[in-house]
């Protein structure tokens, strides 16, 4: 058997810069390797996108290395990272700084230590001088250039990829998503060029958080769901997929499918013991973890309950204290919505811990858990102090028809029994009639969504359905629009189940006639730019 | 009621200021079911081509020449076959 020499050949550094970084995910690299060096009060990391003198620089203030820790640093798939750490291949700092320049220098100094560490890379040097090896690479010492500082800073030049003006607004964004849990937990901040980067919060419906738990032997992943306040048109929405904090894939549409019904979702789950590529910029969806918790999430509950809030327009109860603001003359009428799912109702009312009622006779109302009936009311002194008994049969069944004949017939009971009781009951139908129809929403006067279908005559919808929109959205928007496809088209689409318009808008203006039809139709309408 | 789906593409060629007639919408129909993918099937796509055609909303002339300003005809000979003009 022979045995030979399969040292690598010196190119490997270039060629492993061909990994396929878009420029923002290998500068993401080197701040994943500032971030994993933080220290217990957090780090500062600053980006600097030097057009001028062709120069990208990362530099923190972590706990730096030493002259061993460089070396390992510099070697090709070597991780002294903990777990649980951003790093995991020991390739990530090569090949994003290959990918990003053909020199670059790293200047590093341990916490607590004088000296300072250099590595150079020159990647035309290193090819060219056959004298230069792995097993000689040089690590150069600076006695006291450590003093007064603790970090490490590399410096990339002969740049392969372009630098802008605006590509500091366009990262300050995209870390802001992607760095999301370290700035907002003040594990690290970063300052790109003279801007910081801050927590991407999406506008979301408040209360519309869901926490979600999967877990099965070996694995449990954590996260949240959250309903957006407005469909995203440019495909903004979706679930941000982590390992380890880090965001590996942003606006995921993890478990449901691209659509625009669905465009409301939000979330973010940390998938941390599912495999990804080197370059961290995809999991590794054939593996088995990633099935399995796909599978898992894709038919948790959560998803379904806020795809279906997704669908329907998210309408929401408001709080249980508002109701009883409202019948104290505290507070306005609120919104009903026959929309609203018993369970989201049931949720709002899980989450209240009562309400007071000023008047007259001051009124305290409390919910409780137990096993009694709807509600008791007693006096104390003063006050009349109300129970609400949160388990109560009547919740669960408040949709049911029979129940609230029930309603009506036990007090029917009452007031035959006690005269006195009849005006009462009156007051209250009264009061409660009043209050549906101020808080039911009110019905729009556009018959186009009043779900009204129009008929289903040839050549319908030139007249009846698009002339409206049209001249609407020809009043306010300037550039260039013409209603097309299938908006002309449906009457003569029988298997369409709802309305369907494609509208085309000259380049540039999509955006505006989006922002227009959100704010006439609000919710009625779900719109996508340029679907693919 | 279930939202309506409004898809805005950004696109350079307009044809006019007002509501696209009929012809330009279906060729332009075929585009968004042959290029991007719309769910929608072949046969429905003929149906709605004939039912159209029953009515007298569509011009033989005036669908080719649809068709050929977007470099279409090849989707729309897909689409219907020999009920192309």
């Amino acid at each position: 058997m022979a045995r030979v020499d399969i040292t690598p050949n010196k190119s490997l550094i270039q060629k492993i810069g061909l990994a396929g970084y878009r420029t923002e995910q290998a500068i993401a690299e080197l701040v994943d390797n500032s971030i994993d060096a933080r220290l217990d009060d957090g780090v500062r990391i600053s980006v600097q996108l030097d057009a001028r003198r062709g120069q990208i620089s990362v530099s923190d203030d972590g706990c730096g290395m030493d002259g061993d820790a460089l070396g390992a640093a510099m070697t090709i798939a070597k991780s002294a990272k903990r777990e649980g750490g951003l790093g995991r291949f020991g390739i990530g700092m090569k090949s994003a700084c290959s990918c990003l320049g053909r020199i670059f220098a790293v200047t590093t100094s341990a916490r607590g230590s004088d000296a300072e560490h250099v590595a150079e890379y020159d990647e035309d040097a290193w090819l060219a001088d056959g004298s230069a090896g792995w097993h000689n690479f040089e690590i150069a010492e600076r006695p006291g250039g450590g003093r007064g500082w603790h970090g490490t800073r590399i410096v990339v030049s002969g740049l392969k990829v372009p630098v802008y003006p605006n590509q500091v607004s366009k990262f300050k964004e995209s870390f802001g998503v992607r760095y999301a849990p370290y700035l907002e937990s003040g594990q690290a901040s970063i300052r790109i060029n003279t801007v910081s980067c801050v927590p991407a919060r999406p506008d979301v419906v408040e209360g519309s958080r869901v926490e979600v738990r999967l877990s099965a032997v070996g694995w449990t992943v954590a996260g949240h769901l959250e309903l957006l306040r407005k469909r995203s048109v440019r495909g903004r929405y979706g679930i941000h997929l982590t390992k380890n904090g880090r965001l590996i894939k942003a606006y995921e549409k993890f478990g449901f499918p691209e659509h625009p019904e669905n465009a409301r979702v939000s979330g973010r789950l940390g998938l941390d013991h599912v495999p990804v590529n080197f370059s961290k910029s995809e999991f590794v969806t054939q593996s088995r973890e990633y099935r399995e918790v796909l599978d898992a999430f894709a038919g948790s509950d959560q998803l379904r309950g806020i795809l279906r809030d997704s669908r329907s327009g998210g309408a929401r109860p408001p709080p249980a204290g508002s109701v009883f603001g409202y019948f104290a003359g505290t507070s306005g009428p609120g919104r009903l919505d026959v929309r609203v799912r018993s369970d989201a109702a049931a949720a709002i009312l899980d989450g209240a811990d009562g309400a007071s009622m000023q008047g007259k006779t001051p009124v305290d109302v409390s919910f409780a858990d137990g096993d009694g009936a709807l509600y008791s009311a007693a006096r104390d002194g003063e006050r009349i102090r109300v129970a609400v008994n949160r388990r109560s049969p009547a919740f669960k069944f408040a949709k049911n028809l029979l129940f609230l004949m029930a309603m009506i017939a036990a007090e029917a009971r009452l007031a035959a029994d006690n005269p006195s009781l009849a005006g009462l009951l009156h007051e209250r139908n009264l009061a409660v009639e009043k209050f549906l129809k101020e808080w039911s929403a009110p019905a729009s006067k556009d018959p186009r969504l009043r779900g009204q279908e129009p008929p289903d005559t040839a050549g319908y919808g030139l007249d009846y359905e698009l002339h409206g929109p049209h001249e609407h959205l020809a009043d306010r928007l300037s550039a260039r629009f013409q209603f097309t496809a299938m908006s002309t088209l449906r009457p003569h689409m029988h298997n369409l189940r709802r309305p369907v318009y494609t509208v085309h808008a000259a380049p540039g203006a999509g955006d505006r006639l989006a922002d227009l039809v959100s704010e006439e139709f609000g919710e009625k309408m779900a719109v996508v730019i340029n679907p693919s | 009621m279930r939202p309506a789906v409004l898809a805005v593409r950004e696109y350079a060629r307009i044809s006019g200021p007002s509501i696209a007639p009929p012809e330009k919408a279906y060729v332009d129909l075929v585009g968004e079911v042959s290029i991007h993918g719309m769910p929608i099937d072949r046969d429905q796509l003929r149906k709605a081509y004939e039912s159209m055609k029953r009515h007298g909303l569509i011009d033989g002339a005036r669908i080719e020449a649809a068709a050929r300003a977007v470099k279409g005809t090849g989707r729309m000979r897909a689409v219907l076959g020999d009920g192309f003009p």
